[in-house]
C-alpha cells in the first residue's frame, strides 16, 4: 500500500518528535529542567501524529481506489509547486555565489519572464525593484547586503 | 489607573510622527487589502524587517493601523472586482458585487467604508470600557494559570482555526518544539544545536515568519498562474457613495448587532474575521424584512459583513493584549512583533504597558476615520492596484522576503532558515496544517517554559490544583471535546433516523 501525502507528513512529524524525545532522554546530559518540556511536548506530538497516521491509514484502506486517484492528483499539483520552489532555492544559491546586488535583478527578470511577463515590463520591474531594495536596505536601514562568495574571493 | 492611562495614551497622538505613521499604515493597509494575493498577514510579514528597526511606539501603531484598515481595502476589491482582497471580505462580495453589476458600486462602497469606520470607532470604545472590568481577573492570574492560559490559546487556535483538530494541535505542538532549540536561559543547557553556533540563540523569529507565510503564498500564486482580478468596474459618482453612507445610518440596529457579533467572535482566541462576517451576514438575512434579496445586491448584507469584520479586530486585540493569546491568526504576528521588541505578551500589557495597549486601541478608532477619509475619494483609482499581474508580484515579494530575512541580523544563514521554513510552510499549506498555530507555539514557547518552571518550583508538582487553573483545564478539555462530541451526536441522530445522511 502506497502512503498518501497526508500520511507521509504525519510520518515525518512522528519521526522528528521521536528523535526529539529520544535525544532529550539519551543524547545529551541535560538537567531535568532542560529536558522535561521537550519530552512532554514531544510525547504529545508523537501521540497526535500517531493518531493522525492511524486515522489516515484506516481511511486510505477503506478507499484504496479513491486514494490512488487523489495520489495522482497530489503528484501532479506538487510538481508545479516544487518547480517554483526550485526557483526560490536557485535564488538562495545565487545570493550565496554572486550576492544580493546581482542575484536580485537576475532573479527578478528571469523568473518574471518564466511566469509570463513580457520583456519590457519584466526589465523595468527588475531594475526598479533592485534600485529600491539597494536604496532602502543599504542607505535607509544601513544594512550591508551580502556580496556573495565570488566577490569576496575576488576582493 | 485605567482612566489615567486612557488620557496618557491620548497624549501620544499629540505628535506629528504618530499621525504620519498612521497615515502610512492606512495607505499600506488599503493597498495590501486591495491586492487579493497579498493578505494582511503577508503584508505584515513583509513589513517585519522594517519594523525591527523602529521603536515599539512606532512599529506597533503602524501594524495596528494596517490590521485595522486591511478590510476597508479588501471591501473595495470585493465590491468592484468580485475578488475578496482579504479572507474577511468574502461575505462582502455576496451582495457587494451584484450591487456593482446593477450600477450601484458607489453606494455599496460608501456603505462598506462607513460601516467599517463606525465599527473601528465604536468597538474601540467598547474595548476601552472592558479593560477596567477584566483587569482584576488578569492581575489575579499566577504563573500556574498562565501555563494553562497559553495551552488554552494554542488549543483554541489549533482547533477552531483548522479544518482538522489533530493537524491544528500538531501545528501548535511543533511550534513549541521548535522554540526549545537553542540556549536554555535558566539552566544554560544547549538544546538541539548539535554544535552549530548559529542555533545558540534559537531559530530567529523574522526569517521563520517570512518563510512560513510569504514564500508558500507566492509559490502557490506562481504555480496557479494568471492575474488575480480580471473584471473591471467603475462607480458612477460621489452621490452614489453618499447614498451608501446614509444607508448605514438608516440601519443603526443592524450595525450595532453586527458589531457586537464581530467583537465577541473576535475576542474568541484564534477564530478570526471570516466566521464573524458570515455569522453577522446570516443574522442580517434572518432579521431582514426582505431576505430574498440577499445575494442579489442587498445593502444590508454589505453593512453587516463590514461591521463584523472590522469589529473583530478590537475584540481580537483585547484578547491578544490581555492574555497573550491571539484573537485572530493575524494577531499572532502582532505577538511576534511585540516579542521582537522585548515586550512580553500577556498580563504585563495591561499592567506595566497599559498606556501602550490603550494607544493601540485608540489607533483602531482613529484609523477608522483616516481610512474613510483616504479610501472614499481614492478607492476607484486604488482598485487598479488589484490588476498587478501575478507574474510580477510573486518574484518581487520573494525578493523582498529573502532580503528582509537577511536584514534581520545580517546573516546569510537567516536567508537559509527562511527558505527552509518556506518549504515547511508550503507543506503545511498544501496539507491544510495551521501555520498561525505553529507561529504561536514558537512565540509562546519560551514564556510557556518560564511560567511552567516558576509554577513547578513555587507550588510543586500539583501546581495545577488551583481554581483558575482547574477552570482553564476544563476549558481546554471542552474545546478539544467539541468536535468529537458533535460527531458522536450526529452519528446517534443518524442511527435514530432523525437527520438525513
Amino acid at each position: 500500500m502506497k502512503l498518501s501525502g497526508d500520511a507521509s507528513v504525519y510520518l515525518s512529524v512522528l519521526a522528528i518528535a521521536l528523535f526529539i524525545v529520544g535525544w532529550s532522554l539519551f543524547g545529551e546530559d541535560y538537567s531535568f529542567d532542560s529536558k522535561f518540556l521537550p519530552i512532554l511536548i514531544g510525547g504529545v506530538v508523537v501521540l497526535l501524529a500517531s493518531a493522525g497516521l492511524w486515522n489516515e491509514v484506516r481511511v486510505q484502506k477503506k478507499n484504496e481506489v479513491a486514494a490512488n486517484m487523489s495520489n495522482t492528483f497530489v503528484r501532479e499539483s506538487w510538481r508545479g509547486y516544487f518547480v517554483h520552489f526550485g526557483w526560490v532555492a536557485g535564488f538562495l544559491l545565487g545570493i550565496y555565489l554572486i550576492g544580493f546586488l546581482l542575484a536580485i535583478p537576475i532573479f527578478l527578470f528571469t523568473y518574471s519572464r518564466r511566469l509570463g511577463s513580457r520583456f519590457l515590463p519584466a526589465l523595468v520591474a527588475s531594475l526598479t525593484v533592485s534600485v529600491f531594495i539597494y536604496g532602502a536596505f543599504e542607505f535607509g536601514l544601513d544594512v550591508k547586503l551580502y556580496r556573495g562568495l565570488l566577490f569576496s574571493w575576488l576582493s | 489607573m485605567t482612566f489615567h492611562a486612557i488620557f496618557d495614551a491620548l497624549g501620544n497622538f499629540a505628535n506629528l510622527q504618530m499621525w504620519l505613521v498612521m497615515t502610512a499604515g492606512t495607505v499600506i493597509g488599503l493597498v495590501f487589502g486591495l491586492v487579493p494575493g497579498i493578505s494582511g498577514m503577508l503584508a505584515l510579514t513583509l513589513m517585519l524587517p522594517f519594523l525591527f528597526f523602529m521603536t515599539p511606539m512606532v512599529a506597533l501603531p503602524l501594524i495596528m493601523t494596517v490590521m485595522a484598515i486591511q478590510f476597508q481595502g479588501g471591501a473595495v476589491s470585493a465590491i468592484l472586482l468580485n475578488v475578496p482582497g482579504t479572507p474577511g471580505s468574502s461575505a462582502t462580495l455576496i451582495d457587494g458585487f451584484p450591487m456593482t453589476q446593477r450600477g450601484e458600486g458607489g453606494r455599496a462602497l460608501g456603505a462598506a467604508q462607513t460601516a467599517s469606520a463606525l465599527a473601528n470607532i465604536l468597538t474601540a470604545f467598547v474595548a476601552l470600557a472592558v479593560i477596567p472590568l477584566i483587569l482584576p481577573m488578569i492581575v489575579a492570574l499566577r504563573s500556574a494559570d498562565m501555563v494553562f492560559v497559553i495551552l488554552l490559546g494554542l488549543t483554541f487556535i489549533g482547533v477552531l482555526a483548522s479544518g482538522s483538530m489533530i493537524k491544528g494541535l500538531l501545528s501548535g505542538g511543533v511550534g513549541l518544539l521548535i522554540s526549545f532549540i537553542g540556549f536554555h536561559p535558566t539552566t544554560g543547557a544547549e538544546r538541539f544545536i548539535f554544535g552549530y553556533l548559529y542555533l545558540y540563540d534559537g531559530i530567529p523569529l523574522v526569517p521563520l515568519m517570512l518563510g512560513l507565510f510569504a514564500i508558500p503564498e507566492m509559490v502557490a500564486l506562481a504555480a496557479t498562474g494568471g492575474n488575480i482580478a480580471e473584471s473591471r468596474a467603475t462607480i458612477n459618482g460621489m452621490a452614489d457613495v453618499w447614498q451608501g453612507v446614509r444607508d448605514v445610518f438608516r440601519h443603526k440596529r443592524l450595525v450595532l448587532q453586527s458589531q457586537l457579533i464581530g467583537f465577541l467572535v473576535g475576542a474568541l482566541p484564534g477564530v478570526g474575521a471570516s466566521p464573524a462576517t458570515f455569522i453577522a451576514y446570516g443574522h442580517a438575512k434572518q432579521s431582514s424584512k426582505d431576505p430574498e434579496s440577499f445575494g442579489k445586491g442587498n445593502v444590508e448584507g454589505v453593512i453587516a459583513a463590514e461591521s463584523a469584520n472590522n469589529a473583530c479586530e478590537s475584540g481580537a486585540l483585547l484578547t491578544t493584549l490581555a492574555l497573550g493569546i491571539p484573537g485572530s491568526p493575524i494577531m499572532a504576528l502582532l505577538l511576534g512583533v511585540m516579542t521582537m521588541h522585548g515586550l512580553i505578551p500577556g498580563p504585563d500589557m495591561l499592567t506595566t504597558n497599559l498606556s501602550l495597549s490603550i494607544t493601540l486601541i485608540w489607533v483602531i478608532a482613529i484609523s477608522g476615520v483616516l481610512g474613510i477619509a483616504i479610501c472614499l475619494p481614492l478607492a476607484p483609482r486604488l482598485s487598479r492596484i488589484a490588476f498587478i499581474p501575478g507574474s510580477l508580484l510573486a518574484p518581487i515579494v520573494l525578493v523582498l522576503a529573502l532580503t528582509g530575512a537577511f536584514s534581520y541580523h545580517n546573516r546569510y544563514e537567516d536567508v537559509v532558515v527562511a527558505v527552509i521554513f518556506g518549504l515547511v510552510g508550503m507543506v503545511m499549506r498544501r496539507f491544510d496544517y495551521n501555520r498561525p498555530a505553529l507561529l504561536l507555539g514558537f512565540i509562546l514557547g519560551a514564556i510557556f517554559e518560564k511560567f511552567f518552571f516558576i509554577a513547578l518550583h513555587a507550588d510543586g508538582p500539583y501546581f495545577f490544583v488551583r481554581p483558575i487553573s482547574l477552570g482553564l483545564i476544563l476549558a481546554i478539555v471542552a474545546v478539544i471535546a467539541i468536535g468529537p462530541v458533535k460527531g458522536l451526536m450526529k452519528r446517534v441522530k443518524l442511527a435514530r433516523g432523525e437527520v438525513k445522511a
